[in-house]
């Protein structure tokens, strides 16, 4: 066991932050990483057994070493790597409410939101009644009001980030923990017409000072608040940075355009970029022009996308199977997704087969071309939902 | 960018394109050959590293690639032309010249046929093609995403199939066993048979041994396919270049290192290399020398075994573990003269015969072949090669010329025919040494 060897001054933000000194805690993440590695090769069996092993290894470290938070945390960990987070959570939940650990704040704040996030992944119909409502918390940028799921970091469509306290509570507020999804879409929906945050949501900047009253709730947002100056420097990437024509610099619009319709370039995305267009033109389009809905399965449908999105673009992570499967079965859910003034409807019933009727009587000038778009993004989401993103 | 002074003639001309130069004249020739219709360079468009570029080649090679349709042409020799062969003419499609610009690999090479010796200067033999194998960061690239770090990029090394990225964490980030402070990551981007990548990726990641670099995590940067790995200090290339040669001591110890890699390869998976060669082996400690085989990109099974059913499971084609094959992929100068054949049965002679041409040139710093005078394609096949590494090891000590000479013999039954003969003779040269 070797604790402490490396001192870093670093703010820890994930599980893996706080157990990075730890050697056995190295071992297991390079298994894991070779596992994940085998995966993607499709070596389904050989990852499993790898995974096996690991978990053993972890097993028999908190076995030996029962009393040590970092044993658990490293079988937490574990867990969370390989998606089996109903494992995870009652590890997670021993360790916040039994005294007999003695948590740091920081480990506290990371297991909390790890736990959080556990019990937001869950499918609608799983969740606890008391539990987060929503896939993932979504905020809503308080500069160009559009979606995204890490207010520690600097919005991915404007890199507009909260330079006070006051600005990073306001941007905590403007998420799905204190209105609704539908509501999030509303207010995106003002903001795009030159609306200030603040000017839609009244009382805002009066909440934010009423919500830093609250000693424990002032101390995440000076957490947040640390984390977002520890990362604005960093090189963050941006929707516009790897959306953009690298000849001309025009915006792509298409996820499966072939050349720049400015400069006539030929467009040579990979895989991975054409999914991330698409699913960022989806969520656009589910902030300007879908009808909102206020099922779950719409909610959940958002804040999949959102999820998906920023993973995709921050940590360059492919959508995982369950959460592919479980975004095609909200489109299931939702049956139907409708352009503005229901001019154009595609019927998602059943994704594989999407129909697009344009209603004549409510057709706007523009909803035949934005219903095409819509299609279109919406084909090629599920496509590539279903078959996975190529290698 | 100048061109280097060393060997190259008055008047050779340069044309600089993206990362790579490509010369027009074999060095060490006082000027280019006379031909009656080369008075006036002809452009042929090609394509470097998918940038569009201009080659300039005389009118009447130019004349004969359309006559020929690119049919007479040499397979070892002169890379350009090979290049020619396999995508110009043929096709009339834009040339893809990454195997030109250094890629050094020639594929699926059916016969040897003559390669015509009035233009034999005219083309860059390929040893001098991959003239400028660093890129130096743009603005542009200053900066990469691996996976969800970032990286500053030190340098990028363009191969025959993808590319090497140094990186430097860009941020203090906590140490983390995968993302290491300093990694080197290869991406894809030349290659265009998504199979051939995963291929490669299947066969590395199997491999664990000391003498084999690992495959850490196959994740993205840039959001392209990317294998992650840790950086060493350079390849062979750079030890060469640095000290001109080796000692025998020296040299037996690397062979002896990557012998062993290559004989837990074989004996684990049936799998062998076939493109050793010093750029390929990596440099894990200067002193005492410490190598690591990298590049498993054209390696191949040699039977039916657990690995081929895992990979026949996957989307790779059955021609990549084939015993028998034509499939004639390597560095030519490192390239067994069987290979080129286009049939010859895979077996460890092919990758012995490779580590032989290394130790020569680890030894005496150079190839054993006469650049510039006779044709290396020609010296490969009447095996006159054989004849000039033997004067060049004339004052070496008998154990380590045999070895070597034994080694590279152009009949593959004269060489030792297993990895275990190999690590048995280096045994015997490394005690007589002590003695």
């Amino acid at each position: 066991m070797i604790f402490g060897l490396f001192g870093s001054k670093k703010k820890k933000e994930s599980v893996a932050d706080l157990l990075a000194e730890f050697v056995t805690y190295q071992q297991i993440v390079g298994r894991i990483s070779k596992a994940q590695s085998l995966q993607k090769l499709n070596r389904l069996d050989e990852s499993q057994q790898l995974l096996l092993e690991t978990e053993r290894i972890a097993k028999n470290y908190l076995n030996q070493n029962p009393r040590e938070k970092k044993a658990h945390m490293m079988l937490v960990l574990f867990y969370g790597e390989i998606g089996s987070f109903e494992l995870a959570e009652p590890i997670i939940q021993r360790l916040l409410s039994s005294g007999e650990f003695q948590l740091n704040e920081e480990e506290k704040f990371v297991l909390s939101a790890e736990l959080q996030k556990i019990q937001r992944q869950r499918p609608t119909n799983q969740r606890a009644a008391d539990g987060p409502t929503g896939y993932t918390q979504v905020y809503c940028c308080a500069n160009c009001g559009r979606l995204h799921n890490f207010v520690s970091m600097p919005c991915p469509n404007c890199d507009w980030s909260p330079q006070t306290i006051e600005e990073t509570a306001c941007s905590i507020i403007l998420s799905n923990s204190h209105f609704k999804v539908p509501a999030l879409l509303i207010l995106a929906r003002e903001m795009a017409t030159g609306r200030t945050a603040d000017d839609v949501v009244p009382n805002l900047l009066s909440d934010g000072k009423t919500y830093l009253s609250v000693p424990k709730q002032k101390q995440v947002v000076e957490q947040v608040f640390s984390m977002l100056r520890q990362n604005e420097h960093k090189n963050h990437r941006s929707l516009s940075m790897v959306r953009e024509c690298p000849n001309c610099g025009n915006r792509i619009l298409f996820s499966g355009a072939e050349v720049c319709e400015k400069c006539g370039e030929s467009v040579n995305w990979p895989d991975a970029i054409r999914v991330l267009a698409c699913m960022d033109n989806l969520l656009w389009l589910l902030e300007q022009r879908i009808e909102v809905s206020s099922t779950d399965a719409f909610s959940d449908f958002v804040c999949i996308l959102v999820a998906m999105t920023n993973n995709l673009l921050r940590k360059q992570e492919m959508p995982s199977i369950p959460d592919r499967q479980y975004s095609i079965r909200l489109l299931t859910d939702m049956g139907a997704v409708c352009d503005l003034n229901k001019g154009a409807v595609i019927d998602t019933k059943n994704p594989k087969k999407l129909q697009i009727y344009l209603i004549k009587s409510s057709m706007r000038d523009d909803s035949e071309t934005f219903g095409l778009f819509l299609y279109k993004e919406l084909e090629f989401f599920v496509e590539k939902m279903t078959e996975g993103i190529r290698l | 960018m100048a061109v280097p002074s060393a060997g190259w003639p008055q008047g050779a001309t340069e044309k600089i394109v993206p990362w790579r130069r490509v010369w027009g004249y074999v060095p060490g020739r006082a000027s280019p050959p006379a031909h009656p219709a080369d008075e006036k360079p002809h452009p042929i468009k090609v394509r470097l590293l998918g940038l569009k570029a201009n080659l300039q080649v005389p009118d009447a090679l130019a004349e004969l690639i359309e006559q020929t349709g690119g049919a007479k042409s040499r397979c070892a020799g002169f890379h350009a032309w090979f290049m020619l062969e396999n995508n110009a003419a043929t096709s009339k499609q834009p040339i893809d010249a990454e195997q030109l610009s250094g890629g050094t690999r020639a594929q699926n090479i059916p016969h040897r046929p003559a390669f015509p010796a009035e233009f034999a200067g005219y083309i860059t033999p390929f040893t001098h093609l991959s003239t400028e194998p660093v890129m130096e960061p743009s603005n542009k690239h200053k900066h990469v995403l691996v996976d969800d770090r970032t990286y500053s990029v030190m340098s990028v090394r363009n191969g025959g199939m993808g590319r090497v990225w140094l990186l430097e964490q860009a941020f203090d980030d906590s140490f983390d066993p995968i993302y290491r402070r300093r990694i080197a990551v290869k991406t894809f981007d030349f290659m265009q048979d998504e199979r051939a990548i995963e291929h490669e990726l299947n066969i590395w990641i199997s491999l664990e041994h000391t003498s084999i670099l690992p495959l850490i995590k196959i994740g993205r940067l840039n959001y392209r396919l990317a294998a992650i790995m840790p950086m060493l200090n350079g390849s062979l290339d750079d030890v060469i270049e640095a000290r001109g040669s080796l000692n025998e001591q020296e040299v037996t110890k690397i062979i002896f290192d990557i012998v062993e890699g290559l004989r837990y390869a074989w004996s684990a998976f049936k799998i062998l290399h076939l493109d050793l060669k010093p750029s390929n082996v990596l440099v894990e400690r200067a002193s005492p020398i410490r190598t690591k085989i990298a590049d498993w990109g054209i390696s191949r099974l040699a039977a039916e075994n657990q690995m081929a059913r895992r990979l026949k499971g996957s989307t790779v084609p059955a021609a990549m573990y084939d015993q028998k094959t034509a499939y004639a992929a390597g560095t030519p100068l490192f390239m067994a003269p069987e290979r080129f054949s286009g049939n010859w049965s895979l077996s460890p002679t092919a990758d012995i015969y490779s580590l032989g041409m290394m130790a020569v040139q680890l030894n005496t710093g150079i190839l054993p072949f006469h650049f510039g005078q006779i044709d290396p394609a020609e010296e490969i096949a009447t095996g006159s090669f054989f004849e000039n590494a033997c004067h060049m090891l004339e004052n070496r000590s008998e154990g380590f010329r045999r070895f070597c000479l034994q080694c590279i013999h152009p009949i593959p039954s004269a060489r030792p025919s297993t990895f275990s003969d190999v690590v048995t003779q280096l045994n015997l040269i490394a005690k007589r040494g002590n003695k």
